[in-house]
């Protein structure tokens, strides 16, 4: 059993959710990236998503597109990040997933750049944008090294889709809360229905994600899924931020008061 | 293949490498397309405003001062320059907009580097009465600024994009980003032969007009097919629609020219195939110009046409099997060519074409004098003007 489902394991017999941080690696520098990775699990987060920035990154809103480009900017390369992921590592127990374009992930060599991954300490990949042809390469080696893959399925996917998607997945499955780009208000209508759906294919836990900012958006998320993803009101608050470290910390640990408290 | 849709592959080029919520409006297209495609009263109303509109046939154009000046092949133009807006990008933007209109849609986004493929959307929008927004680079709407005006003439709002390198590129992406929000009531019109599944396959089959008028109006006026034909390749769009009407013909040649820019370094060209290498850019997977973590790498090129770093996927196909070949032609003997077709022929070719007819020129030396070789004149050199003349000052 790979890290990701021992988490999630854990997580349903007790009856509790996941809150999933998002950051961007590298933003605003590869120090702080460790930094935060080292502290979320004390802030209540049970998985964090490092983004690897990209220079075309289509899904990604304003916030995040701009972090990303600032990072790379700033010279940070994909093994700079990896790195700082690496130094974190040794000292947290918190699941570790990548969020990564595919045009990063084939460039860098498919399977072996799986490897590299797992290598720097991840348990997981999200990969937002690639053809189902390049995931069912990218399985044998996922599989084999016991990571989590995470697929997204949007309010547009059909049914059938779902189903060819949740094939794919393992460890979690990445549901949009709406159609669009990150870093938008979104509301969770429908978002019970999306769920059951998604439930007529795979037991897999279920992680929403897209515009969810404030502690009463993760209570509401987690109603229905196993966990939420804070992305772009993190990537925000970092980017301003006096001291980012503290800030994403500070951040995370009031997010997390809308989890539900365990008995 | 597993895939729940094996079509949209070229070889191992294609595919669909976008956000999931993209998916069903790309199904939604695919569908579209080819259902309108087999609706006569769809292709009717197509031919006739192509004909009556854009101003279709052009005609193919012996060059002999041209072919006496280079010595060899007998060369002659398409004439893509003399369709309405002076290039061969309404071809595209007249379907797509009819598309659209037949799939209830009653917006339309797209991007634009120089601004031809952004006034030709407008163009057709105008004609429909459907509302127009064009992203494109604040670098390039600087640089393009009457295109800008020409965009904003004909009825289009022109939203300027700050990301990235403020290029084509990152007009694409601000593109996609606004389908993922609108994709219901809006169409994206993309301007060549690249991104996701059906694009390459729906922008080829409405540029191919290019080639199957080409093919018969040779039969008829040279009594032969061409030994070869030139065209030069961005995204790939106008080389894509003259090739499709003599893929078929094993004998004949085709030659894609790529944009060698001021030098084979990174940044200084915008030579995909030549010197580029298989990977993901804007929603499929072909040759492109990336670095090793696969960031996409700057370019360049004197011809804001040839100026994107990929190609369409269709076209790393062609290379990869070798039914074309592709070469790349560099600023300076574009600009000489820009200026030798005036001269010689009357007739000023986009900077795009001018990479075209200096390969050409080098092509038909090496070439007999009883072998036709037929370049695509993509579009007319009056926007370049301003552009030429500071160049050559």
């Amino acid at each position: 059993m790979g890290r990701i489902d021992t988490i999630f394991t854990a997580l349903r017999a007790e009856g509790g959710r996941a809150l999933m941080p998002f950051i961007t690696g590298g933003h605003p520098t590869t120090a702080a990236t460790t930094a935060m990775l080292e502290g979320f699990a004390d802030a209540g987060a049970a998985i964090a998503e490092v983004g690897l920035p990209f220079s075309d990154p289509i899904a990604d809103g304003p916030v995040i597109a701009g972090a990303m480009h600032d990072v790379l900017h700033a010279g940070t390369t994909i093994d700079d990040v990896l790195r700082a992921v690496r130094t974190a590592k040794a000292h947290t127990d918190m699941g570790l997933v990548a969020m990564v374009s595919h045009s990063i992930v084939h460039r860098r060599g498919d399977g072996d750049f799986i490897k590299q991954l797992a290598d720097a300490g991840f348990d997981g990949i999200i990969v937002p944008d690639a053809d189902l042809v390049a995931i069912d390469a990218l399985l044998p080696t996922i599989d084999a090294l016991q990571m989590s893959c995470s697929l997204l399925i949007a309010p547009t996917t059909t049914p059938a889709r779902i189903e060819a998607l949740v094939q794919r997945c393992r460890g979690f499955v990445y549901l949009l809360a709406r159609a669009g780009i990150t870093g938008q208000r979104s509301s969770m209508d429908g978002l019970d229905q999306r769920v059951n759906t998604i439930r007529q294919y795979t037991d897999l836990p279920i992680a929403v994600g897209f515009g969810i900012d404030s502690s009463a958006a993760v209570a509401q998320a987690v109603e229905a899924c196993d966990a939420a993803i804070v992305g772009s009101a993190l990537v925000k608050a970092i980017d301003t931020a006096q001291d980012p470290v503290k800030t994403a910390l500070d951040t995370v640990t009031a997010l997390a008061t809308g989890l539900p408290t365990l008995a | 293949m597993t895939d729940t849709h094996p079509t949209g592959w070229f070889g191992d080029f294609g595919g669909r490498f976008v956000p999931e919520t993209l998916i069903a409006a790309l199904d939604e297209l695919a569908d579209a397309w080819i259902s309108a495609m087999a609706d006569a009263a769809f292709r009717d109303e197509l031919d006739h405003m192509l004909r009556h509109w854009v101003g279709r046939p052009v005609p193919i154009t012996h060059c002999p001062r041209l072919t006496a000046h280079c010595g060899g092949a007998d060369i002659w133009l398409k004439r893509e320059d003399l369709a309405h807006t002076g290039a061969h990008k309404i071809n595209n933007t007249l379907g797509q907009v009819l598309l659209a209109r037949r799939m209830g849609k009653t917006r339309i986004i797209a991007e634009t580097g120089a601004g031809q493929h952004g006034v030709a959307t407008a163009t057709a929008c105008a004609r429909y009465g459907m509302t127009c927004e064009v992203y494109m680079g604040a670098e390039d709407a600087r640089r393009q600024a009457l295109n800008v005006f020409r965009m904003r003439l004909l009825g289009a709002t022109v939203h300027e994009v700050h990301d990235g390198s403020c290029t084509l590129k990152d007009a694409t992406n601000a593109a996609l980003r606004d389908w993922m929000g609108s994709v219901g009531k809006t169409h994206y019109v993309l301007g060549s032969v690249v991104g996701p599944h059906p694009f390459p396959d729906m922008v080829r089959d409405l540029q191919s007009i290019i080639g199957h008028e080409a093919r018969g109006q040779c039969l008829d006026r040279i009594g032969s097919l061409p030994h070869t034909v030139v065209a030069c390749v961005g995204g790939g769009s106008n080389a894509a629609g003259i090739f499709a009407g003599f893929v078929g013909d094993a004998d004949v040649r085709l030659i894609g020219v790529e944009a060698g820019g001021r030098s084979d370094d990174t940044g200084e060209h915008a030579a995909s195939i030549g010197l580029g290498a298989p990977g993901v850019l804007h929603g499929s997977r072909s040759l492109v110009l990336q670095n090793d973590d696969g960031q996409t790498a700057t370019v360049h090129s004197c011809s804001a046409g040839l100026d994107y770093p990929g190609v369409g996927p269709q076209h790393a196909h062609w290379h990869a099997s070798g039914r074309a070949n592709y070469i790349r032609v560099d600023d300076t003997s574009a600009l000489d060519a820009f200026q030798l077709l005036a001269r010689l022929e009357g007739i000023i070719p986009a900077l795009e074409s001018s990479h075209a007819v200096a390969a050409a020129c080098t092509i038909a030396a090496d070439m007999s004098s009883d072998q036709v070789l037929l370049v695509n004149c993509s579009g007319r050199g009056d926007k370049d003007v301003e552009e030429a003349r500071r160049l050559l000052d």
